[in-house]
């Protein structure tokens, strides 16, 4: 811009006045597009930051088409340690607790999974904290502050740029950064899925009684995810090859060694899970099961007179999940 | 297990044992499976209460004994020197605990949401158009010659639905390692077990 400025005065007669003025606001504007990228990377460290250390209370509405649900969320941060709890509100009553790490589910019937994250906080999932989505596939737009559940919120779009992935329209609360309300967007602009506060405060202390599971009863069962399903007459040599990953993602969780049976995927924003299981009688029918913005995508093969089964599940298409789960292939390895 | 038995055990552990509870539990107390049920309820409980998180540095045996089957299971499937094939024992050991007990309860509401789910989708399937967009900067072979269209399911009946859920708590376990959203990971497992585990 300032050299467009200095022009002014050094210009040569043949520049009329429109044209110089045409000149500068072209120059502007480009200043101003280069301020907002680096002004929406602010409000996404921010709303990082806020979803961590904001305390807050509210009811969230999960849309799907035309289903919704509604949870009442608690989070709070003390001492360094986020503690929430998420509560079904519709149906059948679920909670979800989380104090650090521990992310515990309480199912309707009063059973417990108990989910680890510990389990996948290796190095390359750290590398994502500093989360940014990669401008080679995700553009991002500031477009516009807008009111939501009485709060002033920006509106941002992460547009993705191929059809590996959707755009996330993001609202955020303008004075904590915290979201608000998102949209995933597929690639023809529909909505497959809406996550929105309806009601919202930010109260300075939250106590322990509001974070304590609400069930009912007496807790049956305390149960882990277990690992997925081998079969056992599979050779143990099998490793397992991800032989189409779309652009942009990377491995959170590879397979490193023989019998290595899940891997995940990550873009920064959007992410995959691939399992390889034994054959079972109730295995999803093959294809995309979809619900709302997750797909879960089923495949069968035969390799060497074995059989096994591949699943992709994620926030992707259901295209990407075909291509990844079809390229999932065994390749054996030397025995030692 | 006995069902009275396991009341039991919760009753006492509330402190709400009578008599008769308290003599059922003491006379069981050498069977494994219910010292086994009586070291997760406290888990449970101590959880609960927001107690005893670290594992790591708690030292009260009863926390432990759950959580190290689990970490030796997660150690085994990723340190084990390949030679060793911890495939083997692991995911039998792994499925006897994986109980889904009581899926009656949830089972209808599931069934329910997800065949509603999975139909609206079969009306106006979700499928990328390929050809419609340039995809730049993707230089995959596939993606531009890929002609086959995903096959969209329509109706998954119970045991296929609770087969989903799995899937979407395996892949929220990997999504939560990852920060960015805060609690929408969880948010969006909670809202489709409302109506969909």
């Amino acid at each position: 811009m300032l050299r467009f400025v200095l022009s002014r005065y050094t210009m040569k007669p043949a520049l009329s006045p429109m044209q110089i003025l045409l000149a500068l606001l072209f120059a502007l504007s480009s200043v101003i597009a280069r301020g907002d990228t680096s002004q929406i990377e602010v409000w996404l460290s921010r709303m990082q930051t806020a979803a961590i250390e904001q305390n807050y209370r509210g009811t969230i509405v999960i849309s799907r088409g035309n289903m919704s649900s509604s949870l009442r969320v608690v989070h709070r941060f003390a001492d360094g340690v986020e503690t929430e709890r998420l509560t079904q509100l519709d149906g059948a009553m679920g909670e979800i607790i989380r104090h650090g790490n521990n992310v515990m589910c309480v199912f309707p019937d009063n059973r417990v999974v108990q989910l680890e994250k510990n389990k996948f906080a290796n190095p390359v999932v750290k590398a994502f904290a500093d989360f940014m989505p990669d401008s080679r596939y995700y553009e991002l737009a500031l477009l516009k502050e807008q009111r939501l559940v009485n709060r002033a919120t920006v509106n941002l779009r992460v547009a993705a740029r191929d059809q590996h992935r959707y755009t996330y329209d993001l609202w955020l609360d303008k004075p904590t950064g915290l979201l608000l309300q998102s949209s995933l967007l597929d690639a023809n602009g529909k909505e497959l899925e809406r996550f929105r506060f309806t009601q919202i405060e930010f109260p300075d202390v939250i106590n322990d009684e509001e974070l304590e599971p609400m069930h009912g009863g007496k807790i049956v069962a305390h149960e882990f995810i277990p690992p997925v399903p081998v079969d056992q007459r599979w050779p143990d040599n099998v490793m397992w090859q991800v032989n189409y990953v779309p652009p942009g993602f990377d491995a959170v969780s590879a397979a490193l060694k023989p019998g290595d049976n899940v891997m995940a995927y990550s873009d920064g924003l959007a992410s995959f899970s691939i399992f390889v299981e034994r054959v079972a009688a109730d295995m999803m029918p093959e294809g995309a099961s979809m619900v709302g913005a997750t797909v879960a995508y089923a495949d069968k093969f035969e390799s060497d007179g074995h059989h096994y089964a591949v699943t992709v599940v994620g926030q992707i298409p259901a295209m990407t999940a075909m291509m990844v789960a079809e390229s999932v292939r065994p390749k054996m390895m030397e025995k030692q | 297990m006995d069902p009275r038995l396991k009341e039991s055990i919760s009753a006492l552990m509330d402190d709400e044992a009578n008599e008769l509870e308290l003599q059922r539990v003491l006379s069981h107390l050498d069977e494994s499976d219910v010292q086994e049920a009586w070291q997760r309820y406290h888990l449970v409980r101590d959880v609960m209460k927001e107690r005893g998180l670290d594992y790591s540095t708690n030292s009260k045996p009863s926390l432990n004994i759950d959580v190290t089957a689990s970490v030796a299971a997660a150690i085994a499937e990723q340190d084990a020197p390949p030679a060793e094939a911890p495939a083997e024992i692991v995911p039998e050991r792994a499925e006897s605990r994986w109980r889904w007990v009581g899926m009656g309860a949830i089972a209808a509401s599931v069934l329910f949401a997800a065949v509603l789910f999975v139909q609206q989708n079969a009306q106006q399937p979700v499928i990328p158009q390929v050809a419609e967009r340039d995809v730049e900067s993707d230089t995959s072979p596939s993606t531009a010659v890929h002609a086959k269209q995903p096959r969209i399911v329509e109706q998954l009946d119970a045991s296929q639905v609770r087969r989903l859920n799995e899937y979407l708590l395996r892949h929220a376990e990997h999504s939560i390692a990852q920060p960015g959203f805060g609690m929408a990971p969880l948010a969006r497992v909670a809202s489709v077990n409302s109506v969909g585990i």
